[in-house]
């Protein structure tokens, strides 16, 4: 037991020690120098409020479009053909979704464009990844478009996992398909939404992958996320001690987010 | 008459086709960029440069594959390296979890809240924190550019998670199970391999699943610890590809395609599982 607490944890550990050592080739002991220069990092605070933007939008956005198409699939009498299909995207590696969404939002040669100007939407060929805000939207697009069917897959088998009696029971009482739904399906989703609402927060702000390939966190630093931030400071600039202590800070974060993710669903589950 | 309308109404209406139709519509536009993807990947490289696009090449090729297959001598061996990295991950992350989780369920001992809590916090910790510390002791160790530092890694970041989906699975099997087989005389192994074990058929399929996936697509790893083709993955491949200064796109969206059918495949087979899975373990009330 302690031999496995320790291989989990030691990690963690480790990341801490780091964070008090210059590490430029040579090691050498800074105590707290690089938690000083972490709260003067101007960049921080940018990147923070990009992460916090990009997290939210495509947990919102997964969570919403999974429980859709969960619900569409648990109808749909067709289900055991479609569910390959919905689930297809969650099976793309990152290095492949951010080079099918690079190529697909190619400003000249992209499907986008071309699809988009053929329905008379645009006129003119839109730059996607070389404006700053079109780029952040189109990182938060294609985060969205692989987890939304893990949400779905996660919601569906909650559905699934919700016992036919209670809506044989319910119909006898005579309510409505609504009102099944408001009171039976919803409630009885409050599980699969914690563990949607926690896997999907904690793997989008803790992405590296998607960014880097997609944008390399350009145009200027417009999709920089935090967690770029960091890869960038220890493996480009290879300063490993101070990229350490910002390791910290994210696994700070984590921890933070879903402990408010764990009380904000429970309170709810309350009402 | 009117009673055939009507009936025509009340089905195109009723919640199975809308939900059908919805489904419809958003396969469609999601797999969009994958198709966009495969077309390209059998165009000429003069096709992709026309100043209107093609959605059915013209002139089909198979030469941008011969190129991520075979083009350079070490491109073939990135899919072996796949094939090693994600085959051995899942079968030590499933033979591992499935026995650590069992005595997670069934033994009471000193610290096993301890441990499991251990096990789900290290699940916390992001990759890229993991990614500076193990660089560090990976260097020191000689493991930089080996598949067994990636190996090594995706077992790390796989197995909490199995362990306690799978631990959900055997929460589920009454302790009788257990007492029955020990009374007719099966050691506790025995118990555990004959009885037990075929009950959690699902949960083995939906660990097998996930770990596959995410060790065939992780890229973060893939793609700092290794440094030349020794210990390149299919998915790093890509990388290498989508970051280049000139993107030769034919070449890039064949490479791609490399890495995701066997993704693609494994999921087609393998998916219900998962829901199957999820549903016992991870969901149950």
């Amino acid at each position: 037991m302690i031999v496995l607490a320790g291989v989990c944890l030691y990690p963690a550990f480790r990341l801490f020690f780091d964070s008090f050592f210059h590490i430029k080739g040579t090691s050498v002991f800074v105590g707290l120098s690089n938690y000083v220069t972490l709260l003067h990092d101007e960049f921080i605070p940018r990147s923070l409020i990009r992460s916090a933007i990009y997290t939210g939008s495509t947990t919102c956005i997964s969570i919403l479009m999974g429980l859709i198409l969960a619900l569409c699939l648990n109808e749909s009498p067709l289900r055991r053909y479609l569910q390959a299909a919905v689930v297809l995207p969650w099976a793309v590696p990152y290095a492949v979704v951010a080079a099918a969404f690079k190529w697909f939002f190619n400003d000249t040669h992209g499907a986008a464009n071309d699809i988009l100007m053929r329905l008379g939407l645009i006129h003119a060929p839109i730059g996607w990844l070389f404006d700053e805000k079109i780029a952040f939207l189109v990182l938060i697009f294609s985060d969205a478009w692989m987890r939304i069917p893990f949400a779905a897959m996660i919601f569906l088998a909650g559905l699934q996992a919700i016992p036919a009696e209670l809506y044989e029971s319910a119909k006898v009482d005579g309510a409505g398909s609504y009102e099944r739904f408001r009171y039976i399906t919803l409630p009885n989703l409050k599980a699969p939404l914690l563990l949607a609402l926690l896997m999907i927060s904690i793997f989008s702000i803790r992405t590296v992958s998607l960014p880097l390939a997609l944008t390399g966190g350009g145009p200027g630093e417009a999709t920089t996320v935090f967690a770029l931030y960091l890869y960038k400071v220890a493996f480009w600039f290879m300063n490993l001690g101070y990229g350490a202590t910002l390791g910290v800070f994210l696994l700070f974060i984590v921890v933070v987010m879903s402990l408010i993710e764990i009380k904000f669903v429970k309170v709810e589950s309350l009402t | 008459m009117v009673e055939k309308k009507s009936s025509l109404v009340k089905w195109v209406s009723s919640k199975e086709f809308i939900s059908t139709v919805i489904l419809l519509l958003w396969i469609v536009v999601a797999l969009l960029p994958i198709v966009f993807i495969f077309v390209t990947s059998i165009k000429t490289d003069e096709e992709v440069y026309l100043p209107y696009i093609t959605w059915i090449p013209e002139k089909p090729t198979i030469e941008p594959y011969i190129y991520a297959l075979f083009g350079e001598s070490s491109f073939y061996k990135y899919i072996v390296n796949s094939i090693i990295v994600a085959g051995t991950t899942t079968v030590i992350v499933v033979t591992l979890a499935s026995i650590a989780s069992y005595a997670f369920s069934r033994f009471k001992f000193k610290g096993g809240k301890i441990g499991m809590f251990a096990v789900l916090a290290s699940r916390l910790l992001p990759p890229v924190s993991l990614l500076i510390p193990w660089f560090i002791v990976a260097s020191s160790l000689q493991l930089i550019d080996t598949l067994q530092a990636l190996i090594l890694t995706n077992i790390y970041m796989n197995l909490p998670f199995a362990i306690w989906l799978l631990k959900g699975f055997y929460d589920a099997i009454p302790r009788d199970f257990d007492d029955a087989a020990l009374v007719d005389g099966c050691s506790t192994f025995q118990a555990f391999r004959k009885i037990i074990l075929p009950l959690i058929g699902p949960g083995i399929g939906a660990v097998a699943v996930l770990t596959f996936l995410f060790s065939w697509n992780e890229l973060l790893f893939a793609i700092t610890l290794s440094m030349t083709s020794v210990s390149r993955v299919v998915s790093a491949g890509v990388y290498d590809f989508v970051t280049d200064a000139f993107i030769e796109w034919p070449k890039l969206c064949a490479a791609a395609m490399r890495a995701v059918i066997p993704a693609m495949i494994f999921v087609i087979f393998f998916q219900k599982y998962l829901v199957k899975g999820l549903v016992a373990g991870a969901l149950k009330r």
